[in-house]
């Protein structure tokens, strides 16, 4: 092959590309009415409030588990630091008990939600009260509206509703009682409107070009390997491992590990909802192990001494072996043998005739269902024993294949033809549906031009 | 030294060898084109649904109303363009028929899947569900088998909190739920490994009676689950061409009114899927020509 | 001693609980506890992973071998998503617990984790197997050559299941009725039967296969004939 000039021709590539790209932009934004990347978020604001439940007069109560000091108020929540805040595991009551008829239960703190109209009721009621100096939690909840066309329609009819509400009554012809009463319902009305906002997140547009442009980064590896395509590639490799990790480390690690071993702890600082043990000290004694194994696994990291790791390593194999033998025995094997052997003549049922329907009345009977020969299905049951047969000689190597056990692995090879053909199809299928989904990105949520 | 310029033969038989020989580059031009055009001319077509699709929807119809059912998130974004139609149509299915759902995910990223899907369908058209007493979202556990190994004897001891961090003994749709067997069907709904083989070797065979198993999986996957439907799957979805078929009936019988594209997206990619199959057919066609007219070049066929 | 022989009985006492379990519910108990040290261990895997990573691009970037920067890119980024999703930054209280920070839900765009796994590590890792459709046709077009009686099997099935699998297939074959002998020429019809006869007989005869050969190295494995899994390198 010739070794052309391709360095011109590529740079012509890339710059057309460029223009191309920066063309498309600019008449997307000049000649279409909604902005690129827009993106829009529903907004509600949450408030909790930390309420203490007030014992029943017969002295029951629900003791708390554990009641230990919270850390100090950490930033995302508005609450001064209580001296000792006994976290629940709920928001309603039913714990089990705890009698301890000695000292006096301490009673059950929770965050609740002040408006809630069943929490009303217990706060007027006395059932609960509020602990004081404790400062409410505030916070935004930002729910992305995926439906642009949907939350423009919703952002206008809120901004028409507002409007509307913000003019004062007309007091004309109105009693001060009914001008009252329809100001205070104006003013909940609006306070309502006012609550659901929907707005254009910045955060959120911003996210999909940052998303867009990583997209074009790795495409643009099918131009030529490129240092966009290479940056890409290492923030992919730099980020999925952290995200991996810490999957582990949040779903696996904090649970089934760390909750074993320090509960008091886990449950004061990341999982207040976790239940108390039936036996704290026998499963702090198990998770010694798995604690133990997985140090020796991270040695494999250390410079000396990482041959430690070959006995985790030993559980892990020796698990999966365990496991699999028995699961693929039953479930590839010997189902899939009883799934094969099928009847070899297939029938179907068909409705009974005229005379078998008469025989049967006179009999005082129902005449059954009759049975008719399915050549299809009987062809197909056969012909997929046969299969199975010929691609098992097949792959029978120890035999070799010649004659009669040559001819029949033949067979089986055409029948492994067609298989891996249709597993083509089926992964040509998928392929495409990938990209397909890529380019509604590009097309539909960055470019805005399809739906 | 330069090497001897190859002599081409005159003609279309030139043509045909020098378009076998075409940079890769104008090929992945035209897959832009065969999937970009139709999108953008939104192409759609009607989907007949066929056996395996009625199997699904059959399974999901014919457990009792308001069963609780186990949906297992086995993919990631890789696969999401295949799978998150087939998820969508799943959930709407299952909550219009009043089922109860639990989701969980076998896949480090499959649990962000699950909440895409809450989020869009299940909040969306059945805004009443209550969370912990109609749904549950479990999360990701990490040990692959070893997960749906614990769920087949118990539910405790693969999780011992919600995804949320609310105690399993606290969720009241989970009370009377002690292990996999307890559920009226399992959806695996998987892209690879572990997925949906794995539920059929490691949970369906352990308790053959007690559930309906039904897998959604993307196109490569699809072979190595055929040998396992009907006898121990009871339903099976074949990539996006499944998930289009099942979107049908399960449209037809629960119809939606508002925003009715969310479960339609199975369908809306069909269009570009066509033109995308017919380019592979040409390619394969016109390369094959090419190899034809290229016999008895001193270059060769290639 | 501690290099080879005591970790072949570990395997071996860990196959043989798992396997006792299948026969015998009084000893599920053990094989639960043991299953659920993989289940950690296999999270622990994961670190590791994160770990070797840190140490792989570290070297590299303290060797100054060639690309280095891309490695001080890597670790960049793994270091801020770390920071980003130990310390829950902006993860959205949770109700029931708004004063513990670390109990919140990170999972939304609201916060920083959620953020970097909508915009970039889930179009990454899409788009990187989208790809995958512009190799399969330039395979498709260089490779594909139909030379035997088996490449023209292959492909010819190819060409149903493609044709079958969108409105094409129909569109072609529709003016076949149905009911008579010949209807399965449909093209709905020649992919049933091309799946369910052919394809599930040929995976069939696969699974089984794979099924023979995986009881066999788990069974060599847990008997302590094959070590080479448990040997250094």
């Amino acid at each position: 092959m010739s070794a052309p000039a391709t360095k011109p021709n590529d740079r012509l590539l890339w710059v057309s590309l460029v223009v191309l790209g920066l063309v498309g932009l600019s008449v997307g934004k000049f000649f279409r009415p909604e902005p690129i990347a827009e993106a829009y978020v529903s907004v509600t604001t949450e408030v909790r409030t930390l309420v203490e439940e007030i014992p029943t007069d017969d002295g029951s109560t629900t003791a708390t588990p554990a009641a230990s000091a919270t850390p100090a108020a950490s930033a995302a929540a508005a609450a001064a630091a209580a001296p000792a805040t006994s976290l629940a595991s709920g928001e309603a009551a039913g714990q089990p008990a705890d009698n301890t008829k000695t000292q006096p239960a301490q009673p059950k703190r929770i965050w609740v939600d002040a408006d809630d109209p069943a929490i009303e009721l217990q706060l007027k009621e006395g059932t609960l009260k509020r602990v004081p100096d404790v400062a409410q939690a505030v916070w935004d909840v930002r729910t992305p509206i995926d439906n642009r066309a949907t939350a423009r329609a919703q952002m206008a009819a809120l901004e028409k509703e507002a409007e509307k509400l913000s003019a004062p009554t007309d007091p004309t012809g109105l009693t001060k009682e009914q001008f009252d009463q329809r100001e205070a319902a104006r003013m909940a009305a609006l306070k309502v409107v006012e609550e659901k906002r929907i707005v254009s997140s910045t955060r959120d547009s911003l996210g999909i070009w940052v998303a867009a442009l990583l997209t074009l980064g790795i495409l643009s590896f099918l131009v030529r390997d490129n240092p966009f395509y290479k940056v890409v590639e290492s923030i992919l490799i730099g980020v999925s491992a952290a995200y991996w990790m810490l999957v582990a480390f949040w779903s696996t690690l904090v649970p089934d590990l760390f909750a074993k071993l320090a509960p008091d702890l886990v449950r004061a600082t990341m999982l207040p909802g976790l239940a108390p043990s039936k036996d704290p000290t026998q499963d702090f004694l198990l998770a010694l192990i798995p604690l133990g194994l997985a140090i020796m696994l991270l040695w494999r990291l250390m410079p000396k001494g990482g041959w430690i790791a070959v006995w985790p390593l030993a559980v892990v194999i020796g698990t999966f072996a365990g496991m699999r033998l028995t699961a693929t025995i039953e479930a590839d094997f010997m189902a899939q043998i009883a799934a094969a052997i099928k009847p070899a003549a297939a029938f179907t049922a068909v409705p009974p005739d005229e005379a078998a329907i008469a025989a049967a009345q006179a009999a005082g009977t129902v005449a059954s269902p009759g049975r008719a020969f399915d050549f299809g299905g009987t062809l197909a049951a056969i012909l997929g024993l046969i299969g199975v047969i010929t691609v098992l000689i097949y792959f029978f190597f120890s035999l070799e294949h010649k004659g009669v056990v040559g001819k029949t692995a033949r067979v089986g090879v055409w029948f492994l033809m067609i298989t891996f053909g249709a597993a083509f199809g089926l992964t040509v299928m998928g392929r495409m549906t990938l990209l397909i989904g890529r380019f509604e990105f590009l097309f539909g949520d960055w470019l805005n031009v399809a739906k | 030294m330069q090497p001897r310029k190859e002599q081409l033969p005159p003609g279309i038989r030139g043509l045909l060898v020098r378009l076998g020989r075409i940079d890769r580059r104008w090929i992945y031009l035209a897959v832009a084109v065969a999937i970009g055009v139709p999108m953008l001319a939104e192409l759609r077509l009607p989907e007949v649904p066929e056996k395996k699709a009625r199997a699904t929807f059959e399974a999901i119809e014919s457990i009792p109303e308001g069963s609780i059912v186990l949906l297992s998130f086995d993919y990631d974004p890789a696969s999401e363009a295949e799978l998150e139609p087939m998820a969508n149509a799943m959930v709407h299915h299952c909550a219009s028929r009043g089922h109860r759902i639990v989701f969980m995910a076998l896949w480090p990223l499959g649990k962000q899947m699950a909440d895409k899907t809450i989020d869009s369908v299940l909040k969306y058209y059945h805004p009443d569900k209550v969370e912990g007493v109609d749904y549950v979202q479990l999360g990701f556990k990490t040990g692959n088998e070893g997960v749906i190994k614990l769920l087949a004897n118990s539910i405790d001891g693969a999780y011992t909190t919600d995804a949320a961090g609310k105690a399993i003994s606290e969720i009241p749709l989970l009370a009377n739920v002690r292990s996999v067997g307890d559920f009226k069907l399992v959806a695996s709904i998987s892209a690879g490994y572990p997925g949906a083989q794995q539920w059929v070797q490691y949970a369906d065979s352990a308790m053959p009676e007690a559930f309906k198993l039904i897998g959604g999986t993307t196109g490569v996957q699809s072979s190595q689950l055929l040998p396992y439907f009907p006898t121990q799957m009871e339903g099976m979805l074949i990539a996006v061409k499944g998930a289009a078929e099942y979107e049908t009936l399960v449209t037809e019988k629960y119809p939606v009114t508002e925003s009715p594209e969310r479960l339609g997206i199975g369908r809306e990619r069909m269009g570009p899927q066509l033109v995308a199959h017919l380019l592979i057919i040409a390619l394969i066609v016109l390369g094959n020509i090419s190899m034809l007219a290229a016999r008895g070049l001193k270059g060769g066929a290639r | 001693m501690l290099q080879r022989t005591i970790p072949m009985l570990i395997l071996s006492a860990s196959g043989l609980i798992l396997i006792l379990a299948y026969f015998s519910p009084v000893t599920v108990v053990w094989s639960d506890t043991v299953v659920a040290w993989f289940n950690i261990l296999a999270g622990v895997a994961f670190v590791l992973g994160a770990g070797n990573l840190l140490a792989v691009n570290l070297e590299k970037i303290s060797s100054r071998r060639p690309g280095w920067a891309y490695a001080a890119i890597t670790l960049v980024s793994f270091g801020a998503m770390l920071v980003v999703g130990l310390g829950k930054w902006g993860a959205v209280p949770n109700p029931a617990y708004p004063d513990v920070h670390l109990a919140g839900d990170q999972d939304s765009t609201q916060s920083a984790y959620g953020w970097v796994y909508e915009y970039v590590l889930s179009p990454l890792t899409a788009t990187m197997f989208a790809m995958l459709a512009f190799y399969v046709a330039s395979a498709a077009f260089r490779a594909f050559r139909a030379k035997n009686i088996e490449s023209i099997l292959l492909l010819g099935t190819a060409f149903i299941i493609l044709l079958a699998q969108v409105a094409a297939g129909a569109f072609l074959t529709n003016w076949i009725p149905e009911g008579e002998w010949y209807s399965f020429l449909r093209a709905e019809r020649l992919k049933e039967i091309i799946l369910n006869v052919f394809q599930t007989s040929g995976m069939r005869a696969i699974l089984i296969g794979i099924a023979l050969g995986t009881a066999a190295t788990s069974l060599r494995l847990i008997l302590g004939i094959d070590r080479s899994a448990l040997s250094k390198g």
